[in-house]
């Protein structure tokens, strides 16, 4: 038996010289990191932890975050260990994740219409469950510099929210929904695959099934 | 952004899965999933580069190697130069390992 390996998501590391992508059908080799100047790939796990779905690193610290289907790890690369183990719970399976610049936070997009929110200092279930959205969550995005998030899905929406966190550890996150941002699914187009946001500017970016990007302002 | 109008088009024949630009870099560089590889590359050259760049050190070590790093046997990943979009491609070797039910 052969399976597949093909590149789900690419990700890097936030100093621009470690690439990492995540292979959803690699068994034990869906995790791989890049190390540009050396030209070199590594697959820093000999365990299949079951599929992939998004991986990412964290902004500051050498920590790897790892989405499956049910869950989120988080590893230390210094000890080499498993730091923290995520469970998002309900019915439905990872679609992707997002880390805060802080680092201190996450955001999960589900396949049952769920966006969780992960405060990592407070615990390893949900800080929040937001549920607005009907179909599955297929992408989710932190603003690197506002304090806005945004989660797309193949009901055709890209939900724009705004996400306070405080550097008081005693003060939680405040999450506000901002706005609905309706595509042209009402047009016969399709859903919303992916949203990121502008790296300076509260403007976020959307791409449709029918192969539109979209880029709204505020 | 300003004018809406695409600039460049690179065809990977592969469905593309993922993209994102490098962060901290002196021009705009991508890394794109397609397929069972990975691609790095400059969208767009302005110039001379900056010195220390990653992209650039790393491109001309590839060029220096004729186009391939160094081997190893238990290499996961193939490095070479893609000339569609002048240059990383990663293509990620098959497993062996078949996913556990």
């Amino acid at each position: 038996m052969t399976p597949q390996v093909l590149v789900g998501t690419v990700s890097w590391h936030s100093r621009g010289v470690y690439l990492l992508t995540s292979c959803p059908g690699g068994a034990s080799r869906s995790v791989v990191v890049h190390h540009l100047p050396r030209r070199s790939s590594q697959c820093p796990f000999r365990k299949n932890r079951g599929t992939v779905r998004d991986a990412k690193f964290h902004p500051a610290k050498p920590f790897l975050f790892v989405a499956t289907d049910r869950n989120i790890r988080v590893y230390n690369l210094t000890s080499q260990g498993l730091a923290k183990k995520l469970q998002v719970g309900g019915s439905g399976h990872v679609m992707g994740i997002d880390v805060h610049s802080s680092g201190d936070h996450l955001i999960v997009g589900l396949a049952d219409g769920r966006a969780c929110w992960f405060d990592l200092d407070l615990s390893s279930t949900p800080y929040r469950s937001l549920r607005h959205h009907s179909l599955p969550v297929t992408g989710v995005a932190f603003h690197p510099r506002y304090p806005l998030f945004a989660t797309a899905s193949d009901d055709g929406t890209c939900h724009v929210l705004h996400g306070m966190v405080y550097s008081d550890l005693m003060t939680n996150p405040l999450v506000v929904p901002l706005k609905a941002l309706k595509g042209d699914r009402e047009k016969g187009g399709g859903g919303v695959q992916s949203c990121c946001f502008h790296p300076q500017q509260p403007w976020v970016v959307t791409a449709t099934d029918s192969g539109d990007v979209l880029m709204y302002c505020n | 952004m300003g004018t809406g109008r695409c600039l460049k088009v690179w065809d990977l024949t592969d469905p593309v899965s993922s993209i994102t630009f490098q962060p901290q870099s002196s021009g705009p560089v991508l890394a794109v999933a397609a397929g069972r590889t990975a691609y790095v590359f400059r969208a767009f050259t302005y110039g001379s580069e900056r010195d220390g760049d990653v992209m650039g050190s790393t491109l001309q070590a590839m060029h220096e190697s004729d186009g391939l790093a160094q081997a190893s046997p238990d290499q996961v990943c193939e490095w070479s130069l893609c000339s569609t979009t002048g240059g990383l491609k990663i293509s990620h070797k098959v497993s062996c390992v078949p996913p556990s039910p």
